[in-house]
């Protein structure tokens, strides 16, 4: 899983020079400009990502997870996009088409950014796999396979209702799309190894509504298994936390990494949430260190207006991390081996 | 014989000297006195001669005020500039993400606390959770030539939505929906 500085990407090995790529983040290039921190990762090690990235997955559409996916499903010719069932949906499109247009500065970006990449896919015919509780994403020779925990038939109603709603009427003022909770109909992942299992929490929480709750319950696709590998959800949030995730989804102590949030005014996950993770399980990474972000530099005029009038500014963007965590696929005894690149450390360093 | 002072033309004649030396009384030439029509006066008209008898006449400016010098407009140099996209509000102070606009940044990564006493009364309306501004810090040059440094808020007012605009976007809408339908 990478991390650098905002957002995250998922990188899954599934065997036989297979990859799927869970979500899409950028990092920056020491010559300027940017470019998909996963597509960076695939070509360091040597993968092609044209013809060996099997899957896209867009598990929401909140922009930390969704920065450069445009590149990524541009690059990945072979790839099948997948994204949640609701973005299927009348309400969607049509909201999603209004709201692209509403404003064209680059920090309103996350809308366009969807819309775009479901425009490309139109123009190469390439329909997206549209997904909801336990669909089958994919499925190896090797019998290894992903599914979708998420979103439910019931959230996907509520978020189109929203949608729905949303649209704006003739010679209103235009505005910035307003929270839609993307959460709500973001796609958890559980990825069955045959002898052992992974869970990707994207950013599914469990308040409100009881999203996770839901998952424990009826999902099919994970009965009987229970994942040694855990992706956080929603960066270690108290929202995102359920008792029933640990207790019945997880062996114990399990393998567990996040990428933080910087972007919020609380910064995740928070110091309880740390203290708590590391109840659960011991081994626990994060992709940044809170305290990485130096302050930004500026003229000394600019500083001093600024703490002249009381507006105080940080910077959010710690420096880039990866947590790689690697184990032989048909061992059932082995453990997952940890490399840490960057600022990635472990979760009981996150603010030292 | 009436003769009524021509301020105008007086203005035309006569050069125009230094406040200081103004009188308190404008005078009249000799050949207006002399020629023109007949000085009005408080107890009604009367016979140049009259009029002036006692009276030294003599070539003496009309003297004016000098007239002020127009003002420099103000001017404010750019320092630093962001777009700030609102993120939460509070009693006192709103949060924000931060693009550098300065350094050409294209995503936000910086996060701002603000006094909303520092958002205008007429911006107000406009703080939102979702809502887009530009935070600005700069030198301002006074028309005095006294220099401060200042910092503003100004909050985007997007346009209202057009027929264009939502036709344009439903036409996207509709394309997107027949091709996703063509392939179920």
């Amino acid at each position: 899983m990478i991390g650098p500085g905002y957002g995250e990407s998922i990188i899954v090995h599934l065997g036989d020079g297979e990859w799927v790529i869970v979500d899409s983040c950028i990092q920056k290039l020491d010559e300027g400009g940017s470019q998909s921190a996963a597509i960076a990762y695939l070509r360091e090690i040597g993968v092609d990502p044209i013809s060996q990235v099997s899957r896209v997955v867009a598990t929401h559409w909140h922009d930390d997870h969704i920065g450069g996916l445009s590149q990524v499903v541009e690059e990945c010719a072979s790839a099948i996009f997948c994204c949640a069932m609701a973005l299927r949906e009348d309400e969607f499109i049509g909201f999603a088409s209004v709201y692209a247009e509403a404003d064209p500065s680059p920090i309103a970006r996350s809308t366009r950014e969807i819309m775009d990449v479901l425009g490309f896919l139109e123009s190469r015919g390439k329909v997206p796999a549209f997904l909801g509780r336990d669909t089958l994403v994919r499925r190896t020779e090797r019998n290894i396979s992903v599914y979708a925990l998420s979103p439910s038939n019931e959230r996907i109603r509520d978020f189109l209702a929203r949608a729905a709603a949303s649209m704006p009427a003739l010679k209103a003022t235009r505005t910035r799309i307003g929270d839609m909770s993307p959460n709500a109909i973001a796609i958890a992942m559980f990825i069955d190894l045959g002898t052992d299992a992974v869970l990707l929490g994207a950013d599914v929480e469990e308040t409100p509504g009881g999203a996770w709750s839901t998952i424990v319950v009826s999902s099919e696709a994970m009965r009987g298994h229970r994942s040694s590998l855990y992706k956080l959800a929603h960066h270690g949030s108290d929202t995102a936390e359920c008792a029933a995730i640990w207790d019945t989804l997880l062996l114990p102590a399990p393998f567990a990494i996040l990428t933080p949030n910087t972007r919020l005014s609380r910064p995740l996950p928070s110091a309880e949430a740390v203290e708590r993770i590391l109840q659960r399980t011991p081994h626990a990474y994060s992709t940044a260190r809170l305290t990485s972000t130096a302050p930004r530099r500026r003229d000394i005029a600019v500083e001093r207006t600024l703490r002249e009038n009381g507006w105080k500014i940080r910077a959010v963007e710690p420096k880039a991390g990866h947590v790689r965590l690697r184990r032989r696929l048909g061992d059932p005894t082995g453990e997952w081996s940890v490399e840490l690149r960057g600022n990635a450390t472990h979760l009981k360093h996150i603010r030292s | 014989m009436t003769a009524n002072i021509d301020l105008e033309r007086a203005r035309e004649t006569w050069r125009r000297i230094p406040v200081a030396d103004v009188p308190t009384k404008p005078l009249v030439s000799q050949e207006d006195a002399l020629s023109g029509p007949s000085l009005q006066s408080s107890s009604g008209t009367q016979s140049t001669e009259a009029a002036f008898a006692g009276m030294f006449v003599a070539r003496r400016p009309v003297l004016f005020a000098e007239e002020q010098a127009p003002e420099l407009p103000e001017q404010f140099l750019v320092l630093q500039d962001w777009e700030g996209v609102v993120d939460s509000i509070g009693p006192r102070t709103f949060t924000a993400r931060l693009r550098d606009r300065t350094n050409k940044e294209t995503y936000a990564s910086e996060m701002a606390e603000l006094p909303i006493a520092d958002v205008s009364d007429d911006d107000r309306e406009l703080l939102r959770p979702g809502a887009i501004f530009y935070m600005t810090v700069g030198r301002l040059t006074r028309p005095s030539g006294r220099q401060d440094r200042v910092g503003r808020l100004v909050f985007r007012r997007l346009p209202a939505w057009t027929a264009s605009t939502l036709r344009r976007a439903e036409q996207r809408a509709e394309r997107l929906r027949r091709f996703l339908a063509s392939q179920n």
